[in-house]
């Protein structure tokens, strides 16, 4: 069967198996017929519960077929195991077949069997205990309600004061000679050793005001009850010893911690800790990520005037005089170009205008120059032909064409205008 | 080499411990701190006698983007930083000397330097301005010595640089020494 698909019955968390199977095998003892009575597969268990859960929700008053319930259990436990099981939950009653429809084969569960279920899952969770718990508080109520009389409250109340005997005996027995790890594992089922005791002293006054006879029952009920409670006591202790010495906090249950955490003084759960070692607190502040906020926390600097300029020298402005040498510049490359275009609007220059490499550049770089100069209305293209003359003054040249573009002034722009100006009148 | 081993978890632990008496202790246990990627590094112990602190090797050092480290260690505030830099500032008055272990300033000093600096109710810790700056300023000295970036509190209330410090490698101090100016002055804003 996949581990995935076992309850929590049977699984370590809710019990160890074993132990649960031996706790099994005890419970069934008053009435087994022989050793080898119970199982010891702890798949029958889950096999009755999964054929118990089939029922549950199936909601048919009519029963479930062999076939149906097989179906159901499907999910929780391997077929061969269901088989295994079938026809002994049917020897004894567990299953029994429907009268009213024979010929089909159904079958109806025995809420017998549903109730032991639900007492085999407390007795895995929470033990023998939690009986004492239930029949105190039946007495009580039948108190409560004066549902019952002397003889049965007596009964009631030394079969409570037996139980607390017993299972003092057990813990007392457990205490001086059980391992450690059956400690750990019976203590889920001693939580409530002074609840018990609470719950004994109270249900004993109730049975001394209605019967003063049973005062003497309810007095050895409550020294057994406190048998029991120091019992557990002396159980708690022994486990807080052991756990104290070896440091092993796995007896603690996850409610226990809490409550330590919310009720225990600070020194006390510090001194859990007075020989562990801890790395010293950790800050990792390198002073680059430091400076990076500091500068972020900067304050803002006060806005300064800037300086007066000094006092010009006497004589023209030299920036005035740099703008006239630009202005001058570009009328000369702009009049050099309309002389290349002789008043058409484009002109191809495929040969050297000048009979010297030093003309040839001038004339070749002013056009460069003039194109890239956005106050000047041309554009030059280069050609990507190569003309070769080995005799020439010039041995080689590439063909350029000018144009002449239109040029828009959009601002006044007086540099622009001296040039549009300067070509007209030239 | 167990015992040199015991010795340098003694010193994680402890933080800074005295330096071992005989020099064949003291080299075992730099031989075993060079074994675990770590360096010593001299410090002064809280008494003001020689002691020693554990480093990274250099070039070992963990990054603060590590995701790891990030998990490990406390997230630096801004308010633990500006306080961090007005105590370099105040315990190191000259950045051509050595930043550690440097001098010891007042509280008063450091609070008036912190005062220059923008407020920080419009940065990210907007709390902090409902908090009270006094306490907050208490807090972050108190993260600071725990840190080990501030000694412990002496008794005369100064504040001295701690061990931390010393584990800034030279090129991380030659950049605070080249931006000393911006670190916060109690003489108010850049000198």
């Amino acid at each position: 069967m996949p581990d995935e698909c076992q309850p929590d019955l049977l699984s370590s968390a809710a019990d160890d198996r074993d132990l649960f199977a031996g706790r099994l095998s005890a419970f069934v003892a008053p009435v087994a017929q022989d050793a080898g009575a119970i199982s010891k597969d702890p798949a029958a268990l889950l096999v009755a519960e999964a054929v118990h859960a089939a029922f549950g929700d199936a909601c048919s008053p009519d029963g479930l077929t062999r076939s149906e319930l097989a179906a159901a259990c499907a999910g929780a436990v391997a077929p061969q195991v269901f088989d295994s099981r079938f026809e002994l939950f049917v020897a004894l009653g567990m299953l029994q077949r429907s009268r009213d429809k024979l010929y089909d084969h159904k079958y109806v569960f025995n809420p017998a069997s549903s109730a032991a279920l639900l007492v085999y899952e407390r007795l895995s969770d929470v033990g023998g205990v939690q009986e004492i718990v239930m029949l105190l508080d039946r007495i009580r109520d039948a108190l409560r309600q004066g549902s019952a009389d002397q003889d049965s409250v007596e009964r009631m109340l030394t079969k409570v004061r037996r139980e607390l005997s017993i299972n003092a005996d057990h813990l007392l027995h457990l205490v001086r000679s059980g391992a450690f790890d059956q400690l750990i594992a019976e203590r889920r089922h001693h939580q409530a050793g002074d609840q018990l005791l609470e719950d004994a002293r109270e249900v004993v006054k109730l049975a001394a005001e209605r019967f003063p006879r049973l005062a003497r029952a309810g007095a050895m009920l409550i020294t057994d009850a406190l048998r029991y409670s120091a019992s557990v006591n002396e159980f708690v202790a022994r486990l807080f010893d052991r756990a104290q010495a070896t440091r092993d906090f796995s007896m603690l249950l996850p409610e226990q911690y809490r409550t330590a955490a919310l009720t225990s003084p600070l020194a006390s759960l510090a001194e859990v800790f007075t020989r562990v070692v801890f790395d010293p607190p950790c800050l990792v502040l390198p002073p680059e990520q430091l400076l990076a906020t500091v500068r972020e926390y900067q304050p803002a600097l006060a806005p300064n005037r800037p300086p007066r300029p000094a006092d010009l020298p006497p004589g023209p402005d030299p920036l005035e005089l740099v703008r006239e040498r630009a202005a001058t510049a570009r009328l000369r490359r702009w009049s050099a170009m309309q002389l290349l275009l002789q008043g058409g609007s484009e002109t191809d220059l495929s040969g050297p205008l000048r009979a010297s490499w030093r003309g040839t550049v001038d004339v070749i770089v002013n056009a460069l120059i003039a194109s890239a100069d956005p106050l000047i209305p041309i554009t030059v293209e280069l050609s990507d032909e190569l003309l070769v003359d080995p005799g020439g003054p010039v041995t080689y040249f590439t063909p350029i064409t000018i144009r002449r573009e239109a040029m828009v002034i959009t601002e006044v722009d007086p540099a622009a205008e001296s040039v549009v100006k300067g070509g007209r009148g030239a | 080499m167990p015992d040199a081993t015991y010795s340098l978890a003694r010193v994680r632990a402890l933080g800074v411990a005295h330096v071992p008496g005989d020099r064949g202790g003291l080299e075992s246990l730099r031989a075993a701190a060079d074994q675990a990627g770590r360096r010593l590094v001299d410090v002064l112990g809280p008494d003001g006698k020689p002691g020693i602190t554990l480093g990274w090797r250099i070039g070992d050092e963990p990054s603060v983007l590590d995701e790891p480290l990030s998990e490990i260690c406390r997230q630096v505030t801004v308010s633990v930083q500006l306080m961090l830099a007005a105590c370099l500032r105040c315990c190191w008055p000259d950045p051509a000397e050595p930043l550690y272990p440097g001098g010891a300033a007042t509280e008063a000093d450091v609070f008036r330097a912190l005062d220059g600096l923008r407020s920080q109710a419009s940065g990210p810790e907007h709390s902090e301005a409902g908090k009270g700056v006094h306490s907050s300023r208490k807090s972050a000295l108190r993260v600071l010595r725990a840190c080990a970036f501030l000694e412990p509190g002496a008794e005369d209330g100064r504040i001295r640089l701690g061990s931390a410090i010393a584990l800034w490698t030279p090129s991380e101090i030659a950049e605070l020494a080249r931006n000393y100016d911006l670190l916060p002055s109690p003489r108010g804003g850049a000198s």
